[in-house]
């Protein structure tokens, strides 16, 4: 392990103005999410980061998968909206909240569309990388879905993973370097700490 | 582990979708998609979708 990748255990903030950015990175949801929500607490560090791939051109790949857990992510937010956070997983079969939920999907697609407009970017389908998954849940202890984002950037060759999950630091530095906000930057190096 | 079978570096660049447009263009087509969508609430995706 060279010397800043041994301080830094290959995990920066989002916001670092003097970072320097590598010429391509994978994309995971729970970074998406916050860059297009308003709404949510990291919106404008992900947002600013979104900005500074796209005006730098750097290519961006990501799995299909990730546009599937932004409709999920949706459906849920609807529910919370509707129903508040102690109750919203009980009222998942509600019928009252789909029509939100459609209306909210579409326009989240229609935000993602309009960032892929901008972006250099590739799309790698799921059955390219299934094979993958459970050598890396095992290996790492990865959620299946964390799994198919990081068989992604194996599969592109890209060790750049831009996240707001904590769960990737569990893969070593030497695989994988992690753009995480600035608040999560100590949690992932104090993993890797434990992980090398 | 189970390897992840990789693609070549011409097939990578083969699928690569690049935008047109200026780095200007690209600010503000990224800032303006990100203003659409309106909620009341918040989620944490990780622990609401992934259940990390």
């Amino acid at each position: 392990m060279t010397g800043r990748r041994s301080r830094t255990r290959a995990v920066y903030p989002l916001d670092e103005p003097t970072l320097t950015l590598p010429r391509e990175v994978v994309l995971d949801t729970s970074f998406v999410v916050d860059a297009l929500l308003p709404g949510q607490p990291r919106h404008e560090e992900c947002r600013d980061f979104l900005e500074r791939l796209g005006e730098h051109g750097i290519v961006a790949h990501f799995n299909r998968l990730l546009e599937v857990e932004l409709l999920e992510a949706t459906y849920r937010l609807v529910l919370r909206e509707r129903y508040g956070k102690d109750q919203w997983r009980r009222r998942r079969l509600d019928g009252r909240a789909r029509r939100r939920a459609s209306r909210l999907t579409g326009e989240l697609l229609d935000a993602w569309h309009g960032v892929l407009s901008a972006l250099s970017y590739s799309v790698v389908e799921l059955q390219e990388v299934v094979d993958g998954i459970p050598g890396l849940m095992a290996g790492y202890g990865l959620s299946s879905y964390d799994a198919v984002h990081l068989a992604t950037a194996f599969r592109v060759q890209v060790r750049s993973m831009v996240t707001l999950d904590t769960g990737f630091a569990t893969v070593p530095a030497s695989h994988l370097e992690l753009f995480v906000s600035a608040r999560q930057v100590s949690r992932c190096r104090s993993v890797r700490a434990g992980v090398g | 582990m189970t390897k992840v079978k990789t693609i070549s570096a011409s097939e990578k660049a083969a699928r690569v979708v690049r935008s047109k447009l200026t780095p200007a263009q690209k600010r503000a087509a990224i800032r303006a998609a990100t203003k659409k969508v309106r909620t009341s609430a918040r989620i944490d995706f990780v622990r609401s979708v992934r259940g990390g």
